[in-house]
């Protein structure tokens, strides 16, 4: 199973643990964090697009800085992007076990017909293994006019990953909460239903505080509570010649 | 995690939005800069031990450069020269290369089994080369493909008349629906990958997007997408690739009022009705109305169809009276602008003399 957190926030927190923080816990947790900064009117400020950098890399994930309207593309791209990096990471971590130090470059390392075949079974992998994506909103007042874009954009997501063979859920998550405290509130559980997308946040109570560090706790430990699938001794077969890559667990009961 | 860079699965997008995107993302970019390569330079295959001589760079897609390159002979036997010109791809990112490798690789075998026992005409192979080259110190992966010189389907309506389309637009559904017989949707079809030659082939070319049939579809252009406008899922199938011929359609011959269209309209009301209305007011798209409603709505119950359908409104189209389009030459306009001047210059002259 891949873990990811996409927040989409427009500048700093302001309210508790810093983002950095929590998003070093979720990677702990096998989690990865990536970041959209969205801005429409002039920038998102030095100490802004800081923290969305220092939030991604600490999350072992990527930050993009975009307008409204490219935020669809981003975060379908950066999801799918996520996937094929999280499989070509453990692919290359094991072929560096099998072959040494050669394998410096990957798959490059294989001669074509085996690149070939190791690249097949990879696909195969991007298109089926099972994925959940936790989606979690800054809705503080600043973020108001964006929130259609916002809708939207997860419209798309959902739609990208409903085309996927795997199991593909997506949660909604977005803070301050109403009375503007430090918690986040869940506007959708984990689902698969493009439906239940549409209309999020049509009364929402915008307030000025953003929470993101703790926002961030939060949805880790709902990532946590969701009951665990069976860690089965990770092993997958990937080449014929019965060279048997372990996995990091990411994908536990995968097998070919 | 390894450097992130905008390449790969994903969205293409266009020119504009790339730059966009580039600006955002510069300094993951730098790291492609060693991708560019520079005419004359030789690349040697590490694999199958074929060199190739870069001439120019024929365009980037969103996952690679291709160039233009000369395949040389090998230099041991004492010819070293030029045998053939063909398109080289190269990408930042081996997995992805390799997987449209595979991807092309299995529809040419396909191919090749079904054109044996059904006498095809498009058996030549796309597909020559997969290998490695050592490229300043850094293993590259390239693939080499059938070269086709010509222009972008825009440009070749622009410049013979959208009477053209039909024929055109004939010989690309069939190309695609060659690529559909074997299982295969090609995913990102869009005005920029469909080339027409000087003899009025049509070839696609970038087959980032070739995605096997019921597979999530690896590679779009929003605005061809049929997720964009509300109308599908992103599973790829024959109704896939026929919206994006509808939409493509409607680029190549009404694309400044579509423009117009979008600008307007919030992407929250982005529908195909929009666009069905635009069809049915527009002069030159009206006349295909009847197979673009088809294709808007993936009503084709496969390509086959659609390929029968188009054929009978283009025959129909060119024996109707269609106003004939025939642009004014550049040199004319020029002509006239010129006699128009003399003229003004001829009068001032005669209404100068009697004074």
């Amino acid at each position: 199973m891949m873990k990811q957190i996409l927040l989409i926030t427009d500048g700093c927190s302001n309210v508790g643990i810093q983002p950095a923080i929590a998003a070093a816990e979720a990677r702990e947790n096998g989690i990865t964090v990536n970041v959209v900064g969205i801005v429409d009117y002039g920038t998102i400020g030095q100490l802004g697009a800081c923290e969305i950098e220092e939030i991604a890399s600490a999350g072992g994930g990527v930050s993009r800085i975009v307008q409204s309207h490219e935020l669809s593309q981003t975060i379908q791209m950066m999801t799918r992007k996520t996937v094929v990096q999280t499989i070509q990471q453990a692919v290359n971590k094991e072929l560096k076990l099998i072959l040494g130090d050669a394998a410096t470059d990957g798959v490059q390392a294989l001669p074509l017909e085996k690149r070939s075949e190791v690249v097949r079974v990879m696909d195969d992998m991007t298109e089926q293994s099972a994925l959940k994506v936790a989606l979690l909103i800054d809705a503080s007042a600043s973020m108001k006019p964006k929130l259609a874009a916002v809708e939207e954009a997860i419209r798309d997501l959902m739609l990208s990953l409903q085309a996927r063979s795997g199991k593909s859920e997506l949660c909604v998550f977005h803070f301050p909460g109403p009375y503007g405290g430090e918690e986040a509130v869940q506007d959708l559980e984990w689902t698969d239903e493009i439906t239940r997308a549409k209309k999020l946040f049509q009364r929402l109570n915008m307030r000025g505080t953003t929470p993101t560090g703790p926002a961030l706790l939060q949805v880790i430990d709902y990532y946590r509570a969701a009951p665990r699938t069976v860690n089965k001794e990770a092993e997958v077969v990937l080449i014929n010649h019965h060279e048997r890559m372990e996995m990091d667990g990411v994908w536990s009961d995968y097998i070919v | 995690m390894k450097e992130w860079k905008w390449t790969g699965y994903g969205v293409t997008t266009s020119f504009k939005e790339r730059r966009q995107l580039n600006r955002a993302s510069q300094k993951s970019q730098k790291g492609d800069s060693h991708h560019q390569l520079r005419a004359g330079m030789v690349l040697h295959g590490v694999w199958n031990h074929r060199a190739y001589r870069i001439e120019r760079l024929l365009g980037s897609g969103a996952n690679g450069v291709v160039y233009l390159v000369t395949l040389l002979s090998a230099p041991n036997d004492g010819r070293g020269g030029a045998i053939g010109t063909f398109a080289l791809k190269i990408s930042a990112n081996a997995v992805d290369l390799q997987s449209e490798v595979n991807a092309l690789g299995s529809l040419e075998k396909q191919r090749r089994t079904s054109s044996r026992s059904s006498a095809h005409q498009d058996n030549r192979p796309f597909l020559v080369d997969v290998d490695d080259a050592d490229m300043n110190g850094e293993r590259i992966s390239f693939y080499v493909m059938r070269y086709v010189p010509g222009e972008s389907i825009k440009a070749y309506i622009r410049k013979k008349g959208p009477r053209w389309y039909g024929i055109v637009g004939s010989k690309l559904l069939a190309k695609l629906h060659n690529v559909h017989r074997h299982g295969w949707v090609f995913g990102d079809l869009k005005a920029e990958n469909v080339i027409v030659g000087n003899g009025g082939e049509v070839e696609l070319v970038d087959y980032g997007g070739l995605t096997s049939r019921g597979k999530s579809v690896k590679q779009f252009t929003e605005m061809y997408d049929r997720g964009y406008w509300h109308a599908g899922s992103r599973t790829a199938d024959d109704g896939y690739d026929l919206f994006s011929f509808a939409i493509l359609t409607i680029q190549v011959l009404g694309g400044k009022e579509l423009r117009e269209r979008m600008k307007r309209a919030l992407p929250q009301t982005r529908e195909v009705k929009e666009v069905l209305e635009l069809v049915h007011t527009h002069p030159v798209l009206r006349h295909y109305e009847s197979w673009l409603v088809h294709a808007l709505k993936g009503t084709f119950s496969n390509s086959e169809e659609a390929c029968r359908m188009w054929d009978e409104l283009s025959r129909r189209l060119h024996r109707s009276g269609m106003r004939p389009y025939r642009p004014t030459p550049l040199w004319m306009k020029w002509f006239f602008a010129v006699s128009v001047i003399l003229f003004a210059i001829s009068i001032v002259w005669w209404t100068g003399i009697p004074y």
